[in-house]
């Protein structure tokens, strides 16, 4: 044992109190446990913060994706719709242009009558 | 490795709320943790409120202790020692933090030992040091908790807090030198 340890040892904690036992028990009448369905985690668990924050990220992953898939699809199916509905109105070739679709053959179209228009135009 | 605790045969009691297990409980470790709070804060009264404290902790949160992790004991030791900490961060100063100026006419640390006051003076010398360093000197000098459990407790790696006790000693060896250089114990 060191002069350290020696003097150290010199400093002796008091008893705790007489009555601080019942103290103790008088209260914890007071407050029953709390139930293990309120509170899952366990009480001498550390790793719970790790893996809470995992799932953490998890269910953000998870989130971001329902959020972006179901506007992709619904977003075809808009698309779909609106052909559909183009096609029975007869505006096929409009929705196609301006959709992006099709272009050389709209524009081969296009030519085509423009250059008839120019030659009825034209005076013989 | 699953660590074996001492008191898992009450374990199952304070599960089930059983205040004759609480009661055990504390006829073992009552003492122990009262003890952290005073060397912790240098106050019995103060030790005793950490002691409350920490056993009713443990009353509300046994039901979902999982056996095989931290023991009973070192889980109180935990929350005595935060507890403890805490209270230091919110109420300063509890311990004075100055050591007595040695006068022509106060008593020199031996004529305090002569007295019986060479306890005030550990518990002064124990008052310079900073929070922390005095959590480590009670958990290992007073407590005799391993420097691995010790870690543990202050949620420390080893590494960090075998540094933190070297410097503690240091520390306190330079506070308590008229007492070893007088050879008073």
């Amino acid at each position: 044992m060191t002069d350290l340890d020696k003097i150290l040892n010199t400093l002796d904690a008091p008893e705790p109190s007489r009555d601080l036992k019942t103290r103790i028990l008088e209260a914890a009448k007071e407050q029953s446990p709390r139930s293990t369905q309120t509170v899952p985690q366990a009480a001498n668990d550390n790793n719970w913060k790790r893996w809470s924050a995992m799932a953490a990220m998890a269910i953000f992953a998870a989130a971001v994706g329902l959020t972006f898939l179901p506007s992709q699809s619904a977003d075809m199916t808009d698309a779909d719709l609106w052909a559909e509905k183009a096609e029975d109105i007869g505006y096929e070739d409009l929705y196609a242009w301006v959709q992006g679709e099709d272009t050389e053959v709209y524009d081969a179209e296009n030519e085509r009558n423009e250059s008839s228009l120019y030659q009825a135009q034209m005076p013989i | 490795m699953a660590k074996t605790d001492p008191d898992n045969d009450l374990l199952l009691g304070l599960q089930n709320g059983q205040e004759a297990a609480l009661s055990s409980l504390m006829d073992r470790h009552l003492k122990t943790i009262t003890a952290i709070g005073f060397y912790m804060l240098g106050d019995a009264s103060l030790a005793e409120d950490v002691a409350q404290t920490t056993f009713l902790k443990l009353w509300q949160t046994a039901p979902k202790w999982e056996p095989g992790k931290a023991t009973l004991l070192t889980w109180m030791r935990r929350v005595a020692t935060n507890d403890c900490l805490d209270r230091l961060r919110k109420k300063r100063p509890i311990y004075s933090d100055n050591i007595p100026e040695q006068t022509d006419t106060s008593p020199s640390p031996l004529q305090s030992l002569q007295i019986g006051q060479t306890e005030d003076y550990v518990r002064q010398a124990l008052a310079q040091l900073s929070d922390n360093q005095r959590a480590a000197i009670t958990l290992t000098y007073y407590q005799g908790v391993s420097q691995r459990d010790g870690a543990e407790i202050m949620g420390q790696n080893l590494k960090a807090y075998e540094s933190l006790l070297s410097r503690a000693k240091k520390n306190l060896k330079t506070a308590l030198s008229p007492l070893i250089e007088n050879e008073v114990i």
